[in-house]
């Protein structure tokens, strides 16, 4: 049983949340059933974005797989973004912003210890923006854009580099041939691939998807989806969705959040069919949220 | 018909009040607006009228020549002329005898306006380079970097109450500041006030100066005194110079101990002519001698040379540049930077934050992103409006009349060459002549007489062409760079 559950006496005794620690050793035996080892884990972590006045996330526990996609879902305004921004340390950019407890691991080491140097670390944690945001510089140096910054001088190892990309981001076969092009040329759905492309061009591990379909129409967000679940193989993704067919389609686990704290972390199939908390199923029967 | 009018009138009968609020306010508000044209219309067309006649008549020669006096006057045949010095030298010449009439003079009104118009361009040249180095770093600053609190918000509040500061205030800020106090490394002290100064350690002078050591400079070049002796004698406290006039007689002797290398002590015996032996600044003696030198002299000089010890000194002196082109330029950088800066930021908080993220989300560190990913898309509208701001206060007498603008027709750059060698060094501390101060100069400042008019006229005329030209340029440029960086 993998659940992380709603425990009420969380927020009196944080520090010892002992059914918590039951619930996460849970998390651990399935993950070696299924073979693949925790790449992130999150610790009951609570993030706040006013130095601590309120927290934003509650005392957060899961483990995130390595080589699986796994989804976010949960009401607006419950916390996945602010979650997914933990990872790559995005949240550092706004002053205000502090982990007030917990922490998260990646690799088995610790995102926030003070020797962690966050440009590294956001070298090897992705992230796909909601917006699709190329640069208005040409395809080519949108793929480059990571290379570059990286110190990259080597014509022949960034030329490469962008094709490999551009194929990962199954966007090649279209834009070969005009490489040379204003990125902002291409389509919505297009446009994003390459910010796909320009993401694993710089080789992470994880890649974190902030509702990447949700300006694209159904069959832009087809091939998006479709890329996903081919990314798997070579990343770690972690997606945010509003649309759950989404989630049920590329995710392998799915995390269910509601105003800041985990209600239900599971298998995709598991939590869509049999969910075994009732705000869960009330959730994807699209009762509330 | 009238009848039934007045039992059932209309439900939306108009008002019949008097006083119809909607048609004033239309009335008002219109006139208000109109006016605004009037005014532009009768600036523009009063300044057209007037200057293009000049232009025409006097051709590209208004923008190629320097202004002159001009002379004018009637002839026998009462025939008005226009003629500047050389060409009324030039006039009297050919005509030995002719009658001059009712001669009048005004100083630069003849020529054309050449050496302003240069003044300006280098003045808006060092202001751009000022204003937006200093500008954009602390446009970037304040929008990318800076976090709120009670430091920044009062930096914000200087740079809004900057910008209301008047413009004679800037003027006299750069006199008393630029012009007197600024701190400079010099070789050489102003002699006739005291400033503050250090004298700088030998170790931080650039290789050049360090390496001239003890110096005398023996200038060649006074062939009046060529038969005039000077002796160069060992007295009881060292050397002592004596200088004789053609005649024989000591005109001046000086001791070793007599020249204080920090003060300019100028033995100035040129009127007796005799040689001149002296100390011309503080970066060492001068000693013009006559030539060819006796083998004996040489002797003396090369002994002197170590002995005297007049090292080559620097200086860091609060002593500021003078009324000079790069104290007006700094004066016209710190007036224009409220504007710079808010412009500065206004573009960049126009590119998109999906741009920083981006690029933060890459592994680019926050300088990386702003120098790759917002810079390149903020400097085209940073320029321009820069650039428009600048434009605006280069058209400003008062910051530049105590600062560096003056009524001369030189142009900044004569007499910068001494001895075959350009002293490009002292090229930014000339005065120079600018657009609104010439203008300024005949309208105001010189006798008023019919002789000035086209001056003023074309002046002004050339002046707005430019601005409006650079104005509008800038802008289409932006438009342009905008299409091209759509996102
Ligand atoms: N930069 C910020 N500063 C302060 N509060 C923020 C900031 N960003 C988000 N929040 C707040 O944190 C809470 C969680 O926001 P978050 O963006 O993580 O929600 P979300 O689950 O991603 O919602 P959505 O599905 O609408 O994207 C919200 O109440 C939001 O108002
Ligand atoms: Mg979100």
């Amino acid at each position: 049983m993998v659940t992380a559950q709603r425990n009420t006496n969380m927020h009196s005794i944080p520090n010892q949340p002992s059914s918590n620690k039951t619930s996460s050793r849970d998390l651990t035996v399935e993950s070696e059933q299924e073979g693949n080892p925790a790449l992130i884990e999150v610790d009951n972590l609570s993030f706040s974005y006013d130095m601590g006045k309120t927290d934003t996330l509650k005392h957060i526990n899961l483990d995130i797989p390595e080589n699986k996609v796994t989804a976010f879902i949960g009401p607006s305004g419950c916390g996945k973004s602010t979650l997914l921004r933990c990872f790559n340390r995005m949240n550092d950019t706004i002053p205000t912003a502090k982990i007030t407890g917990g922490g998260i691991k990646i690799m088995g080491s610790d995102l926030y210890a003070s020797r962690v140097d966050s440009i590294l670390l956001r070298k090897h944690v992705g992230m796909v923006f909601q917006k699709s945001n190329p640069f208005p510089k040409s395809i080519y140096e949108n793929v480059a854009f990571g290379l570059r910054i990286a110190g990259e001088r080597n014509r022949s190892t960034i030329d490469h580099a962008v094709e490999e990309s551009l194929k990962g981001a199954a966007l090649w076969d279209e834009v070969k041939d005009r490489l040379k092009e204003p990125a902002l040329e291409l389509s919505g759905g297009q446009q994003q691939r390459l910010c796909i492309a320009r993401t694993i061009a710089v080789q992470p591990s994880v890649i974190l998807m902030d509702e990447p379909c949700s300006a694209l129409d159904p069959i832009a967000t087809a091939v998006i989806e479709e890329l996903i679940t081919k990314l798997r193989e070579d990343y770690t993704v972690v997606i945010v969705t509003h649309n759950m067919q989404q989630a049920t389609r590329v995710s392998d686990r799915t995390a269910f959040f509601y105003l800041g704290e985990l209600i239900e972390y599971d298998l995709t199939s598991k939590l869509f069919t049999n969910p075994s908390i009732k705000q869960t199923e009330e959730y994807i029967s699209g009762r509330f949220g | 018909m009238e009848e039934t009018d007045k039992d059932s009138p209309p439900i939306f009968e108009r008002d019949k009040a008097w006083i119809n609020t909607e048609a004033i306010a239309t009335v008002c508000l219109r006139c208000g607006t109109y006016l605004v044209i009037l005014v532009f219309a009768l600036i523009m067309g009063r300044i057209v009228v007037r200057g293009a006649p000049v232009l025409m008549e006097e051709g590209l020669s208004f923008l190629s020549e320097r202004p002159k006096i001009l002379f004018g006057f009637y002839d026998s045949d009462e025939k008005y002329h226009r003629l500047t010095s050389q060409e009324f030298r030039d006039y009297q010449e050919a005509n030995p005898d002719g009658v001059i009439l009712a001669k009048q003079s005004a100083n630069y009104s003849g020529g054309g306006i050449k050496s302003p118009l240069i003044g300006t361009v280098f003045l808006i040249l060092i202001c751009i380079v000022l204003a937006m180095s200093i500008g954009i770093s602390a446009a970037i600053f304040l929008s990318e970097y800076s976090r709120r609190g009670p430091f920044i918000r009062i930096i914000r509040l200087a740079i809004i109450n900057l910008a209301g500061v008047p413009s004679i205030v800037f003027g006299l800020f750069g006199f008393a500041f630029f012009c007197y106090f600024f701190p400079v490394i010099t070789k050489q002290l102003p002699a006739e006030r005291t400033a503050k100064a250090w004298e700088l350690p030998t170790w931080m002078y650039p290789s050049n100066i360090a390496d001239e050591g003890y110096r005398i400079d023996v200038a060649e070049k006074r062939p009046e005194s060529a038969n005039q002796k000077i002796v160069i004698t060992k007295g009881e406290e060292g050397f002592e110079f004596s200088v004789f006039s053609s005649r024989g007689d000591i005109v001046k002797r000086v001791k070793q101990s007599e020249i204080d290398a920090t003060k300019p002590t100028w033995v100035d015996i040129e009127k007796d002519l005799a040689t001149i032996v002296g100390l011309r600044d503080a970066e060492g003696a001068k000693v013009f001698y006559r030539s060819p030198r006796t083998p004996e002299e040489e002797t003396l000089i090369s002994k002197l040379r170590p002995l005297l010890k007049l090292k080559r000194r620097l200086w860091l002196s609060f002593q500021g540049w003078e009324p000079s082109m790069i104290a007006a330029g700094c004066t016209l950088a710190c007036m224009v930077l409220p504007i710079v800066i808010t412009a500065c930021e206004e573009s960049l908080r126009a590119v998109p934050q999906g741009f920083r993220d981006a690029s933060l989300a890459l592994g680019a560190t926050q300088w990386q992103a702003i120098r790759k990913a917002v810079l390149p898309y903020a400097l085209p509208g940073m320029l321009t409006a820069s650039v428009l701001g600048i434009l605006r206060v280069a058209g400003e007498t008062a910051p530049i009349m105590y600062t560096g603008a003056f009524a001369t027709g030189d142009l900044p750059w004569v007499g910068l060459k001494e001895d075959g060698v350009w002293k490009i060094g002292e090229f930014l501390q000339r005065g120079v002549e600018a657009m609104p101060y010439h203008i300024y100069i005949v309208s105001a400042k010189i006798p008023q007489s019919d002789l000035v008019r086209p001056m003023q006229d074309g002046a002004v005329l050339v002046f707005m062409i430019i601005v409006m030209v650079l104005a509008t340029a800038s802008v289409i440029l932006r438009m342009k760079i905008r299409k091209k960086l759509k996102w």
